[in-house]
């Protein structure tokens, strides 16, 4: 195939695609608008759209998508999550900063019950930003660290996102929770180093705390007891190979279910409204996923992945200044795209890349992961910002974008650090138990 | 007109409920098996093929609910500089192009059914189930997505042709103030 005849079906599929989009229609359909047309005038077949629809959700890696959500929705409406955050800030509060590092520690525990970003910055946000104002915290640090926070989310085990890239990329999910955990506790600490920088430079945006007595750290440790046990359970589960992530995610809900029951709070609205939920998130991004691989079979059916990576590998440049200039297509793309829509749209063509250039598909998971989660705090699309705002429910969003931006920094610190150093995320992996 | 709607609610809080019905299947299936596998040593030999029709299950008998609580997705950074009520009218004729593509995928979707029913097309797995039984939930789910849709084109169109705009959260949908 020429090259002028692979740009123009490029321009055709995803030119289609970005303009569907750009235009407002719902990511899903545009997806499959951006798949039919150039199949049926270029391929003269539709065919794909009879069997992907059913085949590519009839998935078992994906199934633990719906599993982790209703875990993480039975923890917030079970009232598992109640004590999450008077649990860290007793814990954490009397550092330099104070209740600023238990945003972040709180969005880091949450993370490992609930895969979701924007879950973990309603729950803790909730809590926090009330709690906060009312000490005379100042409301730009205050937001920006929420916000940054929450993208703790899908980094931190289990994630949504690792779950999609596993099934997308044919790598093992549970390799992947566990590649995340280190740089996922590596970005909250560099989140809690940022903090103490900001109080030392300007002191008027925390008050002064006093250290808590080791009574009270044990009433801290109670609190954050239920949050602990459901995702040992889970994580130490798939960990030493006692079950997969997807029966992990069953044996999380039961395991939440019942420890929400022990605490009385668990009621029949409140599955009903967990499993309404799961159904909402799940559905949602299940379409975006199916009628990616749709879109991903008419662009394979083009050979524009494969032809793609054979242009990339033969540029005069080297691989790790490809991987850079992906990161940098992430950063930019992330401004104006959804997280998940960005990830299902743009693995299928960087994916095979970065398989040619002999790069491990672990390693570039967390890589990935951590630039599509920046997108969730990139300005003007960024659903963290707007959930942290809507939270707070006065003031300028401009506040929020503000603060996040030192954070946003750490964040892109981080990425580097994974890449400079790639054991942070193969490490942990090569010790687990199949 | 009054018993029409109240079908068409009970038949959308059924499909939900079917929905709703696959989430807690796959967790109790899935909690058995591993419950099984350690303390009677013994597998559902089921879970693989039951948790994936779950799944789709969920996918597409929740679509309509997610459409019509405003949770598929739309990039917004463009249209937001629109003025209200020209945003409304360009979603509107935006989700009627979407809507034509639905119905493709719905169209294609009976053809599967019916082609597995025709060749008599069975799992290859343990139960060797009739294949059509879980791929009828395609055409089921989307159907209802597509009658929700309709159904908010309708109450979309009906109110631009007239009365004041209020826009909801979904910025497509609208309510009448009157």
């Amino acid at each position: 195939m020429t090259e002028s005849a692979l740009i123009i079906q490029v321009i055709l599929c995803m030119g289609l695609l970005l303009l569907f989009m750009a235009a407002g229609m719902r990511i899903f359909a545009s997806m499959i608008v951006a798949a039919i047309i150039p199949a049926y005038f270029l391929l003269d077949t539709i065919e794909m759209t009879t069997y992907i629809p059913f085949n590519s959700a009839a998935s078992w890696s994906l199934s633990a998508m719906p599993l982790f959500v209703f875990m993480g929705t039975i923890c917030l409406y079970g009232g598992l999550s109640e004590g999450l955050y008077r649990g860290a800030s007793i814990l954490i509060g009397g550092l330099r900063g104070g209740l600023l590092h238990s945003n972040i520690i709180a969005c880091a525990l949450f993370s490992a019950i609930s895969g979701s970003t924007t879950a973990t910055a309603v729950t803790v946000g909730s809590v926090a930003i009330p709690e906060l104002g009312k000490r005379g915290y100042s409301e730009i640090i205050t937001t920006g660290s929420l916000a940054a926070g929450s993208i703790l989310g899908s980094i931190i085990p289990p994630s949504t996102v690792f779950i999609i890239y596993g099934s997308m990329t044919n790598t093992s999910i549970g390799k992947l929770f566990f590649a995340g955990m280190l740089p996922g506790i590596a970005l909250a600490a560099l989140y809690m180093v940022v903090i103490l920088i900001w109080v030392t430079l300007d002191p008027s945006v925390a008050p002064k705390v006093k250290v808590q007595g080791f009574a009270n750290v044990l009433e801290g440790l109670k609190d954050l007891f239920p949050i602990l046990f459901t995702s040992g359970v889970v994580l130490g589960g798939i960990y030493f190979g006692l079950y997969t992530p997807v029966e992990g995610g069953a044996v999380g809900c039961i395991t939440a279910i019942v420890v929400s029951l022990l605490k009385g709070k668990l009621t029949w609205g409140a599955l009903h409204k967990a499993a309404l939920a799961t159904v909402k998130t799940t559905s949602f991004l299940m379409l975006i996923i199916v009628t990616s691989s749709v879109l991903t079979n008419v662009l394979a059916g083009f050979r524009i992945p494969y032809q793609i990576a054979q242009w990339i590998v033969h540029l005069p440049l080297p691989p790790l200044a490809i991987l850079i200039s992906f990161c940098v297509m992430y950063l930019i793309l992330g401004c104006v795209i959804e997280s998940i829509p960005l990830l299902v749209m743009t693995l299928p063509l960087v994916f095979p890349v970065m398989v040619k250039l002999g790069f491990d598909r672990i390693w570039f998971g967390v890589i990935v992961t951590l630039l599509i989660q920046i997108a969730m705090i990139t300005p003007p699309v960024g659903l963290s910002l707007y959930a942290v705002q809507g939270l707070r429910g006065r003031g300028n969003l401009m506040d929020v974008i503000k603060g996040v931006m030192p954070f946003l920094l750490a964040a892109i610190v981080m990425v580097g650090m994974v890449i400079a150093f790639p054991s942070l995320s193969t490490w942990l992996p090569s010790y687990m138990m199949e | 007109m009054r018993i029409l709607h109240l079908s068409y609610e009970w038949l959308f809080r059924l499909v939900r409920l079917g929905s709703e019905i696959c989430v807690f299947s796959m967790i109790g299936l899935l909690f058995i098996d591993v419950i099984g596998r350690y303390i009677v040593k013994r597998s559902t030999l089921i879970s693989y093929d039951l948790t994936g029709y779950y799944l789709v299950g969920i996918t597409y008998l929740g679509a309509a609910y997610a459409l019509r609580e405003g949770s598929h997705l739309r990039i917004t950074v463009f249209t937001d500089n629109m003025r209200p009520r020209t945003r409304i009218w360009w979603y509107f004729f935006v989700d009627i192009i979407a809507l034509f593509f639905v119905v493709v995928l719905f169209v294609k979707s009976v053809d599967l059914v019916r082609y597995s029913l025709e060749t008599g097309q069975r799992s290859t797995s343990f139960m060797g189930e009739p294949m059509w039984v879980p791929e009828l939930i395609v055409p089921i789910g989307l159907g209802m997505y597509i009658l929700e849709d309709l159904r908010n084109l309708y109450v979309t169109g009906k109110h631009l042709l007239g009365k004041r705009i209020v826009e909801s959260q979904d910025g497509a949908e609208e309510k009448s103030e009157r």
